[in-house]
């Protein structure tokens, strides 16, 4: 009793304490520095971690004596809603039931594993260790005459259950997307490649959030160099704080000048875990749903996971919709500037007089009205994604009826470039990477100034180097217009069409050329075919 | 870095300060759809069609046409054509446009003086299209433009169809693009037809209103009706009608036609049945006999039967015979009425010079200067082999299956 009640007092000073002399931030900032031992001493622990967590709110401690015959003050140590608090109180009671403490004066390494009744449980030696664990979300058991401080990870708290991902949707195919939860992200993708072979290595990321960044590959598919690239691209990042993936992915990417994406990203466990077994290699960043993956080729884009689960002559179909959607979605504002204003040879007589009438009376040079119109659709369009949800009608309607119909009818604008803009802009929106589609959204206005100013010439003026500036592209040093330049006709199988899943026996041999068969004993209905 | 950033602000400087180079927007240009030459007091007057858009289109807020004409008509006149065309401007505010010219149409005068300046006209410049197609008219070309052609909304491009379609359906008047004028006139032959577009029935200025559209059938009608005819650079005359469709047969220019027949080769009062040729081929191949050429000509044509009104059974294949045999002696008396026509004239517009050329390029060499003389010794030997391929729905005509019954009227 007495000795509870000395406990009591002391908490109750060293709450005084804490209140005159609060730790400045920059001793916390600068929570590396000490591998300083941690004494045995639980109020001298108890100060030093108060101390060097400046008294934060979400930091809580729960005292409580450790009975039996070594009996001994011991507290639990843990940040807020990130401990699982039904677990952390059993853990309590059964430290209580046992004689921990004599244990483990004799002898402490043995049995802390069994005798914790917690999964994962290790021994933190340093200050650091212990801080770093607790603000990773363990709790840590600390016992006043024992050196050692125990970690126990108790996860839980708030998390976003698994729902269906909101970028990337499918018709057919899982549902299930990633979350902001890095294990819970893992766990999605072990569960869909049960192999010895998945690995998963973590790097923790950013000097003050410490973000946990997981990279994902299978060993004996994935290029090795690709994956030491990885490693030693994340390990230069010299950065404060990593909130999301695209942080990483433009610290790692190969050239940062350039519209075109080189590390492509997806919310969808079953698209990373399809890459994996291509051999790409995924990075997988805590408190985003939103996966990296790496190294992509300009076709990937194309892709979506979906593709691989409709039959395949509809998804070869629908790659060629998405390819030509991507051609119009870049040129077909240009080309219409470009035709109506230089080239009129090349429209046929009754369209030429078609278009010609809804023009008549409009005020706006044709390039003048394209670039007023496409930005006002980039203007609603950023206005649906920024808007709160409940206004969300009132700017389909302004957006439709205003801009569309009434501006036509106005005679401000013409028919025809309306419905250019919004096939564009449909188009845009088929692309099943949004990072391509911005490339393509990009690049539309620079093709139109060009278009205005020379014609179906202008247009060509600017292809030209960006095909160029796209064929000098490399993602993780592959080429990024593979297979087409340098052309593979193995791989094209895979591109632009898809062949069917007994045809293909291989892997894309241009991301990885490790383990290429993909089915190593052909099937029977295979060879049949043949 | 520094190096992309300077390329970028050279780029945009360029772009701005070149303005938009060549630019013309829609609503600035006068599409023209027909062209049109005339010759007045020894110079060129040059018509053309332009488009009303918004009289055409449905323009902006879904009314458009109807009030105003949709094409409208300016002349100009000047030394030459384009200095007439460029004179043009002083009444018409538009740039205008050749691309999508689809007709053009010489008038009498015109095609007599100056044939060789259109056509250096239309090679030389790039906005003028030389597969344009050409038409004649009798008169003044102003005055075929400014035609309307009731229900169509385009005059010029209803011409040009009119010209294609009866090309493709009756080959009486073979339609020549530009082009093809050029090549015929600078061949060895030197000959060239050219459809003639008139105006028929009613008064002059009918169709040169609105008003016409109103009609269910105006009186007055814009018509192929001959075939005019060069040689070289020189307008030497008209064919008519059935001369224009026997020389169809001979330059295997015949891509579909109706033929009339009758039920015996002699009865010539009643061509009561037809038959429509589907497709057709004519090789000509020349044949040195003695001092002069002779022509052999194989035709073969094909097609089904349309009307039918003998009383031949068509199950049996001696009648089926016969018919063929009628239909081609139809052909041969077409080809014989060509062949006089083109003989009187003294051109060559089967093109035969060119076969001589090929098949005898030594001879032709020596007989080149004296080419209308052989060609007036030319000798004809046509063939013509018809099969009737499909004899319709039912094989007896009405009046087959109800010959038997004639007694009753007899009674």
């Amino acid at each position: 009793m007495n000795k509870l009640g000395h406990f009591r007092l002391r908490l109750k000073k060293q709450k005084n304490a804490k209140l005159q002399d609060p730790v400045s931030i920059d001793q916390g900032i600068s929570g590396q520095e000490e591998s300083v031992n941690l004494t045995s001493s639980l109020s001298e622990k108890l100060t030093v971690l108060r101390q060097t967590l400046g008294g934060s709110s979400d930091f809580i401690i729960r005292e409580f004596v450790h009975p039996g015959e070594n009996a001994a003050y011991a507290a639990i140590c843990y940040i807020d809603g990130l401990v699982d608090q039904t677990q952390l109180n059993d853990l309590i009671i059964k430290i209580g039931q046992e004689d921990i403490n004599g244990i483990m004066v004799k002898d402490p390494f043995r049995n802390v594993k069994e005798d914790l009744p917690a999964r994962d449980t290790k021994l933190a030696l340093t200050k650091s260790e212990v801080i770093q664990a607790i603000l990773g979300g363990d709790s840590v058991v600390l016992i006043d005459g024992i050196k050692e401080a125990f970690t126990v990870s108790l996860p839980g708290g708030m998390r976003r259950a698994i729902e269906e991902p909101s970028s990337q949707t499918v018709i057919r195919g899982p549902k299930e997307g990633f979350t902001e939860d890095i294990s819970t992200n893992i766990s999605l993708l072990r569960r869909r490649i049960r192999s010895a072979d998945l690995r998963f290595e973590d790097r923790f990321i950013g000097s003050l959030t410490q973000t946990r960044v997981s990279v994902a590959y299978i060993q004996g598919i994935a290029n090795p160099d690709v994956v030491k690239e990885v490693f030693a691209r994340l390990g230069a990042i010299q950065t404060d704080s990593i909130l999301e993936s695209g942080y990483i992915e433009e610290f790692i990417q190969d050239v940062s000048f350039t519209p075109f994406p080189t590390v492509m990203n997806t919310e969808r466990p079953d698209s990373v875990a399809g890459n994996l077994l291509e051999g790409l290699v995924a990075v997988l960043v805590d408190g985003t749903p939103f996966v990296l993956l790496l190294p992509v080729t300009f076709f990937k884009f194309f892709l979506s996971s979906e593709d691989y689960y409709q039959r395949y002559d509809i998804s070869s179909f629908l790659r060629l919709i998405r390819l030509f959607s991507f051609i119009s979605a870049l040129l077909l504002p240009s080309i219409y500037i470009a035709v109506t204003t230089f080239q009129q040879e090349m429209i046929p007589t009754t369209l030429l007089i078609s278009l010609a009438a809804q023009r008549e009376g409009t005020p706006l040079p044709a390039l003048l009205e394209a670039l007023i119109m496409e930005l006002t659709f980039e203007v609603i369009r950023e206005a649906g994604v920024r808007m709160p949800r409940v206004v969300g009608p009132a700017i389909s309607i302004v957006g439709a009826l205003v801009l569309g119909q009434a501006a036509v009818q106005a005679g401000l604008v013409s028919a025809a470039m309306v419905i250019i803009v919004s096939f564009t802009a449909i188009s845009s929106f088929v692309i099943p990477t949004f990072s391509m589609s911005a490339a393509a959204r990009l690049v539309r206005f620079a093709l139109m100034l060009l278009a205005g100013s020379f014609g179906l010439f202008g247009i060509l003026a600017g292809i030209i180097p960006l095909f160029i500036h796209l064929v000098s592209l490399s993602s993780f040093g592959v080429p990024y217009f593979l297979p087409v330049a340098p052309l593979s006709m193995s791989n094209l199988k895979d591109v632009f069409i898809r062949v069917p899943w007994p045809f293909m026996k291989t892997r894309p041999a241009y991301i990885s050329m490790q383990n290429k068969m993909r089915q190593p004993s052909a099937g029977k209905e295979g060879r049949k075919e043949k | 870095m520094r190096q992309a950033v300077l390329g970028c602000i050279i780029l945009i400087v360029c772009l701005m300060i070149t303005g938009c180079w060549n630019r013309t927007e829609l609503n600035e240009i006068g599409i023209t759809i027909a062209t049109g030459f005339d010759r007045q007091d020894g110079k060129w007057v040059m018509s053309y069609q332009i488009i009303v858009p918004s009289s055409v289109g449905t323009g902006q807020g879904g009314g458009g046409g109807g009030a105003n004409p949709s094409i409208h008509v300016f002349s100009t006149k000047g030394e030459t054509i384009r200095e007439a065309a460029d004179l043009g401007y002083v009444e018409n505010p538009r740039r205008l446009y050749f691309g999508h010219t689809d007709v053009l149409i010489i008038g009498k005068e015109a095609a007599k003086e100056g044939l060789m300046q259109i056509l250096d006209l239309y090679f030389r410049n790039i906005d003028a299209r030389e597969t344009v197609l050409v038409a004649i008219t009798d008169g003044k070309a102003k005055d075929i433009l400014k035609k309307l052609i009731p229900p169509e909304k385009m005059p010029g491009a209803a011409l040009s169809e009119i010209l294609r379609k009866e090309t493709s359906f009756s080959s009486i008047f073979p339609l020549i693009k530009m082009y093809q004028l050029a090549q015929k006139i600078t061949s060895d032959s030197g000959a060239a037809g050219v459809p003639e577009i008139r105006f028929t029935g009613g008064e002059s200025r009918e169709l040169e209103s609105q008003e016409a559209e109103k009609l269910t059938s105006s009186p007055g009608k814009l018509k192929i009706s001959r075939l005019g005819v060069f040689r070289r650079e020189h307008f030497v005359g008209w064919m008519n009608r059935q001369e224009s469709f026997g020389i169809s047969w001979l330059s295997d220019q015949v891509k579909g036609s109706t033929i009339s027949f009758g039920c015996t080769q002699d009865d010539l009062q009643h061509k009561n049945s037809s038959f429509r040729v589907i497709t057709s081929k004519t090789k000509v191949t020349p044949e040195k006999v003695g001092d002069h050429y002779k022509m052999k000509i194989r035709i073969k044509a094909a097609g089904n039967l349309l009307e039918f009104q003998c009383k031949d059974d068509l199950t049996k294949p001696e009648s089926i015979r016969i018919i063929e045999r009628n239909i081609e002696k139809e052909i041969l008396d077409y080809i014989d009425i060509g062949w006089k026509a083109l003989k009187k004239m003294r051109v060559d517009l089967p093109g035969f010079a060119d076969k001589v050329h090929r098949k005898y390029p030594n001879d032709w060499r020596k007989i080149k200067g004296s080419w209308p003389e052989h060609y007036e010794n030319i000798e004809l030997d046509v063939q013509v082999k018809v099969s009737v391929k499909r004899p319709g729905l039912f094989k007896k005509s009405f009046k087959n299956l109800t010959k038997e019954f004639d007694w009753k009227d007899g009674s």
